[in-house]
């Protein structure tokens, strides 16, 4: 009896006692929740919430657009800057910055992005901002294995979650075809991804990019620092590189005794080269890689690197090289070891020909009498879905796959057609690369306009690339800006073309 | 032996039950069988004693037995001609007693859409025989699912066709009609028959002995409709008309036609400007009229060149060249088994063992060999594109990178254009240690040491039970 009494007597203060501290966490979030996480003093002034707002396309029907929205997060730089990932700024129409995680929310400007590296630096004009506020310390070295803790703004409180560092490993960035040095993270944390800070103590270790399953990504803490230094070295920014050869694990005794090597197994065996990253005699098909700036290559093309421990080679390009650097090499070739160099090419999506994105662009599009012509790209691909390589129709999706055999340096397709009079007959004509329209070839859509000029006795005359269906058809030029016309109104498009600006590369955006 | 039953209407007495015991090889591991797998089809008697039933009802048969009419007893058959084209086969019973009292059926005409058909057969969910009637829907061209690669005329219906009526005649005023064959996954009342202009054409091919199958033209008839395009060509605004659009490699086809000839009338039918004619009350495809003709025959064309109409005629041949697309029957599969690779030519019995889809990443290379590149890039195919099928692991292929399904485009230097010269490449000496393997087109480089795969074969080959290293 006396116990239960002493019980109920107490419950009213038990009571009191949580409903203050729920009230004292609403009025104020920033003071109790430094309190509370006493090893994260301070870095509630080093990370900054970010709105982007930004425009989508539909590249079925390329003319359309629409807005999308996330929220993210940025660190702060000394400088008065903000580092975030690149990530969702591609096509942004709206920066919008918050400190503490909540208050107001002031506009911000993209000063210097980079979708290969997958950075960007935001700075903003309101000087008043940074009041309060105070640049993060990088780590100079980043960790690979151990614990970490996620930090970010959600519903205006400092989250800190714990996470476990479980290796650097070098694989495809999440906007780019190239191989670049990721952390990688264990973690059930949800909606993870969006370039929140990784901390070891104080220092920032890396900001994630990516979440698969239970493993995120983060761009480490090294990379970061060199990226930002070679920024301030070189401007504009020279780009990361890559080494656009392929080539081939020799764990085969077999292949290794074929290419005459002599002693311990090792190196790599080059497959092939493109031509356009092939300098006479650099490089060649059959070269055994044995030893890439200084580092032995070993069997499975990894090689071990001081900070990090074993890593695959393909971290020596974006190893403090750049774009246009030439990298040494040591290649065992016909039986005699051979010191070479190798360009750096500049990681670029234009390069190749159906390229892998086409950012701050609006899709490129031409319609001419209601026949719709789209470059082909991994983003025209994309709009059957991410699993376009199953989805998308397999000559046109095939392209990503053999790159180096096409003889062009990018393709045009007949994606659709907008039924009218004009095009009658040829209503189910679509998904055929373009080989000539009247005798003029067809590289990239602007061509089109060239090929239209060449009409010849008042008759357009487009040929298809060689294949297993439709090859040619014929229109009447005559009638074609007419009918052209009457499309655009009868489905409501704006504009009949939009060709993407000359420049491939975007080093300080105008907007 | 049983006599029928003498109240028996007269159809169901020709109407056969046909039960096969069927054995595939393993186009991956092409030295080994499939299971015995035993199914039940129907066939039926027509002149001369012979029973017509469809082709994959006794394709890879090793036992084909037929039932008479309420006749309990088995009798022994045998394929005569077997037409994987068409689905079609003719079977033949050596025992006379089995044709005793038995009346053959005679062979129809094409039945209008809309009359009423009577399916005969034996399909599963019952020993007795069954009849279920139906309406002809529509009469089409349709891709025939038996070899994968051809379309012919057929007839749809909304009479139940089961597994099991297989080969069993549809029937409209006691005569033959069609051979039920076939139905679309996930269509309700919808089953397809064989018309008989395709049964007519098997037995007038096979007078000589020998079946030849449908000649083809050899040409991409597309529509012409666009009225720039038919001005162009200096046509009249009649509709009528469809243009080559593509010329394939058939040799007199190249020889008498041109890419952009307008076909005005094949065979006597009018060609509409869509590429269709009508043909018996149907509007089908024009393709339909070359499958009347026999191999060798000459079709008289109605061309538009220059604009002016011309005659052409044309000699009609039977296309090989397509083969490996389609699927293949009773032949076995070719290989070749050295030091534990796996050698097969590429065709679509290999692409069927693949798994996940055709256009999957790890199979699309394959998917292009087979189906694309001999229209986009003529000049570089091969006449027998060989496939590392799969590797039989052994010590000596212990550290291959290549794990199988992949192209070989050399071996010692040589290039493979056939499974021939894979077996001569390995077999020639050279001064090398290795045998090197050269893949496409991703280039992948595996070499094998010389000595010590050639001394491993014999144990490779008693490892995994194969008999045999070739087939060829």
């Amino acid at each position: 009896m006396k116990t239960i009494s002493s019980l109920n007597s107490l419950m009213p203060i038990r009571l009191l006692v949580v409903a203050v501290l729920f009230l004292q966490g609403v009025m104020y979030p920033h003071t109790s929740l430094a309190k509370e996480s006493g090893s994260l003093r301070g870095l509630e002034a080093s990370i900054v919430t970010l709105e982007i707002t930004r425009q989508t396309y539909d590249y079925q029907q390329p003319w359309t657009r629409r807005t999308d929205q996330v929220t993210k997060m940025g660190v702060v730089l000394a400088g008065n800057e903000i580092l975030t990932t690149a990530d969702f700024l591609q096509d942004h129409t709206l920066i919008r910055i918050q400190k503490g995680g909540r208050g107001l929310w002031v506009e911000g400007n993209l000063k210097w992005i980079d979708y290969h590296a997958n950075m960007a630096v935001i700075d903003l004009s309101d000087s008043k901002f940074w009041v309060g506020l105070k640049p993060i310390v990088i780590a100079k070295q980043t960790p690979s294995r151990g614990p970490a803790q996620m930090v970010r703004w959600r519903n205006g409180v400092l989250e800190s979650r714990d996470l476990s560092i479980n290796r650097l490993s070098v694989k495809k960035g999440k906007l780019t075809f190239i191989d670049v040095l990721q952390l990688e993270l264990d973690t059930e944390i949800a909606g993870i991804g969006w370039s929140e800070a990784i901390v070891r103590g104080q220092q920032l270790i890396g900001i994630t990019s990516s979440k698969e399953e239970h493993t995120c990504a983060a761009l480490p803490a090294s990379f970061l620092r060199m990226c930002l230094a070679a920024r301030q070295e070189a401007k504009p920014f020279r780009g990361l590189g890559y080494f656009a050869f392929v080539w081939q694990r020799s764990n085969n005794p077999a292949t290794l005794e074929f290419l005459n090597l002599r002693g311990e197994p090792r190196g790599v065996v080059v497959l092939d080269v493109p031509k356009n990253t092939r300098p006479e005699g650099a490089l060649q098909p059959q070269d055994l890689i044995l030893n890439v700036e200084g580092f032995d290559i070993d069997t499975q093309g990894d090689y071990l690197d001081p900070e990090f421990g074993v890593l695959s080679m393909e971290n020596l390009a974006t190893r403090n090289r750049w774009a246009g650097d030439q990298v040494r090499l040591k290649v065992l070739r016909t039986g005699k070891e051979v010191d070479t160099t190798y360009q750096l090419p500049k990681a670029d999506y234009k390069a190749d020909s159906v390229p892998d994105a086409a950012f701050d662009q609006e899709p490129e599009y031409l319609i001419m009498g209601g026949l719709v012509f789209q470059p082909l790209s991994v983003p025209y691909l994309q709009s059957w879905g991410t699993d376009y390589l199953r989805k998308a129709p397999f000559r046109l999706s095939f392209t990503t796959q053999n790159k180096t055999s096409l003889d062009r340096p990018s393709l045009v397709v007949l994606s659709t057609i907008l039924p009218d009079s004009y095009n009658l007959g040829y209503q189910e004509a679509r998904w055929l690369i373009l080989d000539a329209m009247n005798g003029k070839k067809i590289n990239r859509l602007s061509d089109l306009i060239e090929g239209k000029k060449a009409a010849k006795n008042g008759l357009h005359e487009l040929f298809f690339q060689q294949g297993d269906s439709l090859s040619k058809l014929m229109l009447d030029a005559t009638q074609t800006d007419e009918a052209t016309q009457r499309v655009l109104d009868r489905y409501g498009i704006e504009k009949p073309f939009v060709f993407a600006p000359a420049t491939s590369t975007k080093e300080t955006p105008q907007r | 032996m049983l006599s029928l039953p003498a109240g028996a209407a007269s159809p169901e007495k020709s109407v056969i039950q046909i039960t096969t015991a069927s054995q595939q090889p393993s186009w991956d591991a092409p030295w080994r069988f499939d299971s015995v797998r035993r199914s039940s089809g129907t066939g039926f008697l027509i002149s001369g004693r012979r029973i017509i039933t469809n082709a994959h009802v006794v394709s890879w048969a090793k036992q084909i037995l037929v039932r008479r009419y309420q006749d309990p007893r088995p009798y022994s058959a045998k394929v005569k001609f077997i037409a994987h084209d068409c689905d079609l086969a003719i079977l033949e019973v050596e025992d006379d007693r089995f044709f005793q009292g038995m009346e053959s059926l005679e062979i129809g005409d094409l039945p209008p859409v809309r009359s009423t058909v009577v399916t005969y057969g034996y399909p599963a969910g019952g020993e007795q025989i069954s009849y279920t009637r139906g309406v002809v829907s529509r009469i089409e061209l349709q891709s025939y699912s038996h070899i994968g690669n051809r379309a012919y005329l057929a007839a749809q219906t909304d009479a139940a066709i089961n597994p099991g009526n297989s080969g069993g005649p549809v029937i409209q005023d006691d005569k033959v009609v069609g051979v039920a064959f076939q139905g679309i996954p996930g269509l309700e009342n919808t089953g397809f028959f064989i018309p008989t202009t395709l049964v007519k054409h098997l037995l007038k091919d096979v007078e000589d002995g020998v079946y030849d199958g449908f000649p083809q033209v050899g040409v991409r008839l597309v529509p012409l409709q666009n009225p720039a395009f038919r001005q162009a060509l200096k046509l009249p605004d009649d509709d009528l008309g469809a243009r080559v659009d593509h010329i394939f490699d058939f040799p007199k086809t190249k020889e008498l036609l041109r890419r952009d000839d307008v076909l005005l009338k094949a065979g006597g039918y009018a060609v509409a400007s869509d590429g269709t004619i009508l043909y018996a009350g149907n509007r089908v495809f024009v393709g339909v009229v070359f499958n009347d003709f026999q191999k060798g025959e000459t079709v008289p064309l109605s061309l538009w060149r220059e604009g002016k109409t011309i005659t052409v005629n044309l000699p009609l041949d039977i296309y090989q060249g397509d083969r490996t697309e389609g699927n293949q029957y009773d032949v076995l599969p070719r290989y070749f088994v050295f030091g534990g690779l796996v050698f097969t030519p590429l065709n679509r019995d290999f692409m069927r063992t693949l798994a996940g889809g055709w256009t999957d990443t790890p199979n699309n290379e394959l998917f292009y060999e087979l189906f694309y590149r001999k229209h986009e890039s003529p000049l570089t195919i091969r006449k027998e594109p060989v496939v590392l099928a799969s590797i039989l692991a052994h010590g000596v292929n212990a550290n291959l990178e290549t794990r199988g399904r992949t192209l070989i485009d050399r071996v010692n230097g040589i290039k493979i254009e056939q499974m021939e010269d894979l077996v001569r490449a390995f077999n020639q000496g050279t001064n090398s240690a290795q045998h090197v393997l050269e893949f496409y087109p991703d280039r992948n480089l595996e070499c094998l040491d010389r000595v010590a795969t050639e001394a491993a074969n014999p144990s490779i080959l008693k490892t995994y039970g194969i008999s045999k290293d070739r087939r060829l």
